[in-house]
């Protein structure tokens, strides 16, 4: 029995962000790392007919996107050494897995900061700028900006504890 | 803690170095990727599980937001029709509010999850390996596919879609068999159950003593009789089937036992 597609919408809503990100540890670019995971998609749907073969559906869509991104980056520069992406090797697949699920909450998480406090958060933390240029740049006193990049520490935090809290409590 | 707190900076670290505004959203992917996607050959007929909130449901982005740690997954649902897949393939569908819990063993043994509010299952079938819902009051275990749990700290709804599910309240402790088309609505502060079948009902009631069958049939009004009043009743396989109503209130077992028995010339029989 084909798997329908309401099926395999499931299965992409359910992962589809935190493959993104699984894919961001090899390619570094947001806009490839999600081609990837969609190219992966479409590999699947045209083969769904394996699914069923499929035991973890989800340590397949894993290993899929991470050879679709080695497979990328081999055809994109032969020459690129694969020495910058030996730091995956330390990592088993169910601690790659539980950090791109994490991440991907952090990264839903800065979706849904206030505006402001996103477009300063990303200005200090990734973009490095220091507090005093952003305060130049925005108009506000260095306090402020230290505030809104320290509450939104704040939040991104607080939310991720809150999950460990479950065994804690 | 500290060390999770050094791994969640360094996640926030990484993600807030790559982070880009409106991509990875899977709703805008899950639209680009429609024209890629060949079309199905042929539809399938889905059960009317799956198809009663399908057309929304795929409009409506899965919303579960779930916290994820090494020990426990806990999935709440932000809108209603949330569809979620777990780990051994059981497909859940989620009212909104709904909360379900499960563990990291989760399918090692069994599979074992907590939940609150208003969730639809289709449980995988896997007989090695049973799946139990525990609510606040009750406890439901599926030995077959389909069915809907509303809960919360007082009280627990089920219906059962198909297949069979074994529900067993808190208190009084009766293992309810409950099959296609039955429902059962348990309160947990006055003890009562209540069970509707097709063609048939049946309540119970630990505070008041009190027990109503209507329509009901023997094997089931013994089986009720055994867990409630704690005694083994011994019924002739010919006599299971037949039905009976009445209700009792502070009635011993003994007696409804001589009732049933002169009502319908049956042979129930009390093992002490």
């Amino acid at each position: 029995m084909l798997i329908s597609k309401k099926q395999f919408s499931e299965y992409y809503h359910s992962y589809y962000r935190q493959l993104c990100v699984h894919a961001l540890h090899f390619m570094s670019d947001a806009d490839e790392a999600e081609d990837v995971v969609q190219e992966t998609f479409v590999n699947l749907w045209d083969k769904r007919e394996l699914l069923e073969a499929i035991k973890s559906v989800k340590a397949y869509l894993y290993t899929a996107v991470r050879n679709n991104c080695l497979t990328r980056i081999r055809d994109a520069k032969p020459t690129t050494s694969l020495d910058k992406l030996s730091g995956e090797e330390f990592l088993t697949e169910d601690e790659q897995m539980e950090r791109a699920e994490m991440e991907a909450r952090v990264w839903k998480m800065i979706d849904e900061l206030p505006e402001r406090r996103r477009e300063i958060f990303l200005m200090a933390k990734r973009d490095g700028m220091r507090y005093k240029d952003i305060a130049g740049q925005t108009g506000l006193t260095v306090k402020t900006v230290e505030n809104h990049v320290l509450r939104a520490m704040q939040s991104l935090r607080a939310k991720d504890i809150k999950a460990y809290l479950f065994f804690f409590a | 803690m500290t060390d999770n707190n050094r791994d969640i900076d360094e996640r926030i670290r990484f993600v807030a170095r790559h982070y880009k505004p409106n991509v990875f959203d899977p709703r805008k992917g899950w639209e680009k990727i429609q024209k890629q996607m060949a079309p199905e050959r042929k539809r399938r007929k889905l059960p009317l599980f799956y198809s009663a909130a399908a057309a929304v449901a795929l409009l409506l982005v899965v919303t579960v937001f779930y916290f994820t740690s090494n020990i426990e997954r806990e999935l709440i649902a932000k809108a209603d029709n949330t569809l979620y897949v777990l780990p051994d393939s059981s497909r859940i569908e989620m009212q909104q509010g709904a909360e379900l819990k499960y563990d990291k063993n989760f399918g090692k043994t069994e599979r074992r999850v907590s939940m609150l509010g208003e969730i639809s299952f289709a449980v995988a079938r896997n007989e090695g390996k049973p799946f139990i819902v525990s609510t606040p009051g009750a406890q439901i275990r599926v030995l077959g596919t389909e069915f809907t749990a509303l809960a919360d700290d007082a009280e627990t709804r089920l219906s059962v879609t198909s297949g069979k599910v074994l529900f067993t309240p808190g208190r009084p402790v009766i293992p309810l068999l409950c099959t296609a088309g039955m429902s059962v609505h348990y309160t947990a502060g006055t003890e009562n159950i209540k069970v509707n079948s097709p063609g048939s009902s049946m309540e119970i009631n630990g505070k008041k003593q009190s027990l109503v069958f209507n329509n009901s049939q023997l094997k089931d009004v013994s089986l009720v009789l055994s867990n409630f009043y704690d005694v083994q009743i011994e019924l002739p396989e010919e006599e299971s089937a037949l039905t009976f109503t009445s209700s009792f209130a502070q009635k011993s077992v003994v007696e409804i036992v001589n009732i049933i028995n002169l009502t319908l010339d049956t042979h129930l029989v009390i093992r002490l």
